[in-house]
């Protein structure tokens, strides 16, 4: 595995009987980084984040240099426990007892879960509970955290704020992170990195930089440079 | 008309007709009052019972056993479905022979429990726990069989260990199911307890009173005995579905 490398993934295929959903993909995540896989509906995408955690059966090399490895899946209700309130699912699987209880309180606060910590998951939107298992990622120190579809179910006004806070965790608390989506503006204000994959069978297309700094506010949205970007990533989608 | 006043009737439209139709049958005298009594006899009859101390001992003595029979059906049955549920590879040798076994009425299996353990509470209590023990294990074994595969694996990433992966995860989520099999259940028992008192081998429950009463052409008695069970049945059911509601409240709102 290579020096400061998150996840490095070599020549993974992934079959389901005869149908071949991804061909020889190469990737590796530097530590740290915010990395987007962008690519159509059916593409693969989330089949090759659940290879990575071991539910869907791969050929090829899948190397990780943390155990550490936290799901943020785009059914959150598949992963909180309904009969928890959102503050237990956070704290969940540690004890209050076991866990930076200063830690917990600036992630709500930051996350303004507060005010939702003794509710209960299905009182939350579906972006809120993501957010709820998102906290629970980085509550218990995650190295590698991997998004489906974070927001998919979100509409753009909802899901703009929530990009901010995202990206703002990512900023403060420094994970690796590997999340896939279609939405490009989604794929452009989150990551550091797009890869941009093809149809099925899935390879990479194209890899393109995301020049935006650190620190981004919703404003780029409306800048001329995002707009280019945006063409340029449509373009290497529809070629 | 009053909110409370129109659900009561909704609720109980059928059993004021019943009573209705009883009276006017007792009227016309349609059938031999020995046989069927006014319904305002049987229900003299019934507030008698709170008075009675014969009454106090037959019903604490059916009660006791009702109780005994749930408790220990419930340790045993929810014990065994977890193992089962738990351990598929268990399950798959057992599976045959627990359908069979429950497919064998549970009264049927007190003229053996006798051979073995005499004419006693020990056979009755025996009966009642093997036929509601079944229900429960089933229902808890399905309830664990039948938790998210997916929330299953995902729990997998933390690396849990198996106790709380069943205990925190599995358990919790299983638990509507086994709460349902303990409502059953425990109606279940309250009849093979009943059936058993009737048969033979005992001076006190409802069970025996029923047919002592019946022996006896004391209809009034019979029928009181009969609304009382109804009466306990429904509010074991009532009470059941309270602590269902606010126990997994976030089971109707999933």
């Amino acid at each position: 595995m290579k020096e400061h490398a998150a996840l490095q993934i070599d020549k993974l295929n992934i079959r389901y009987g005869q149908l071949e959903v991804v061909r020889s993909i190469n990737l590796n995540l530097k530590k740290e980084e915010v990395v987007c896989l962008l690519g159509p509906n059916g593409c693969g995408k989330s089949s090759l984040l659940q290879a990575i955690i071991g539910l869907t059966p791969y050929q090829g090399f899948i190397f990780t240099s943390t155990a550490k490895i936290d799901f943020v899946s785009q059914n959150p209700s598949i992963m909180l426990l309904p009969w928890l309130t959102n503050k237990q699912n956070i704290v969940f699987p540690s004890s209050i007892k076991e866990i930076d209880e200063r830690l917990l309180e600036e992630l709500l606060e930051f996350t303004k879960l507060k005010e939702f910590r003794n509710n209960y998951p299905y009182e939350l939107s579906g972006g809120m509970a993501q957010l709820v298992l998102l906290t629970r990622a980085l509550l218990h120190h995650s190295s590698l955290i991997l998004l489906d579809e974070p927001f998919k179910s979100l509409d753009f006004s909802i899901a703009k704020n929530l990009y901010k806070k995202v990206r703002d965790l990512f900023e403060k608390y420094t994970p690796t992170v590997l999340f896939v989506s279609h939405n490009i503006d989604e794929a452009l204000f989150l990551a550091d990195r797009i890869i941009v994959l093809s149809e099925k069978p899935t390879q990479i297309k194209k890899e393109i930089l995301v020049p935006f700094g650190n620190e981004r506010e919703l404003g780029i949205l409306n800048s001329v440079h995002f707009s280019e970007l945006r063409k340029e990533v449509l373009n290497e989608c529809l070629h | 008309m009053n909110v409370y006043i129109k659900r009561f009737l909704e609720n109980y439209f059928v059993f004021l007709g019943f009573l209705v139709l009883w009276e006017l049958l007792y009227l016309f005298q349609v059938v031999h009052s020995l046989i069927l009594p006014s319904p305002h006899a049987v229900f003299v009859k019934f507030l008698l019972f709170f008075a009675e101390e014969e009454f106090f001992y037959n019903f604490l003595a059916t009660t006791l056993r009702v109780l005994v029979s749930f408790i220990l059906a419930t340790l045993l049955g929810v014990s065994f479905g977890l193992i089962f549920g738990f351990y598929t590879t268990l399950d798959r040798f057992t599976e045959k022979s627990i359908d069979f076994f429950r497919s064998i009425p549970g009264i049927v299996l007190f003229p053996l429990f006798i051979l073995f353990l005499g004419v006693s509470d020990f056979s009755r209590i025996a009966v009642a726990i093997t036929a509601s023990g079944v229900i429960i294990l089933i229902n808890t074994k399905y309830g664990l069989i039948n938790s998210s595969k997916m929330r299953k694996h995902f729990y997998h990433l933390y690396k849990l260990k198996k106790s709380t992966l069943l205990f925190k995860v599995l358990l919790p989520e299983a638990c509507p199911y086994i709460f349902t099999g303990l409502r059953i259940a425990i109606s279940v028992t309250l009849i093979v307890v009943i059936v058993t008192e009737m048969l033979l081998g005992t001076n006190y429950g409802l069970g025996q009173m029923l047919v002592n009463s019946q022996l006896q052409f004391e209809t009034d008695t019979m029928y009181a005995v009969i609304i009382l069970l109804g009466i306990t049945g429904s509010g074991i059911t009532f009470l059941f579905n309270s602590i269902e509601k606010k126990i997994f409240h976030w089971r109707e709102e999933k």
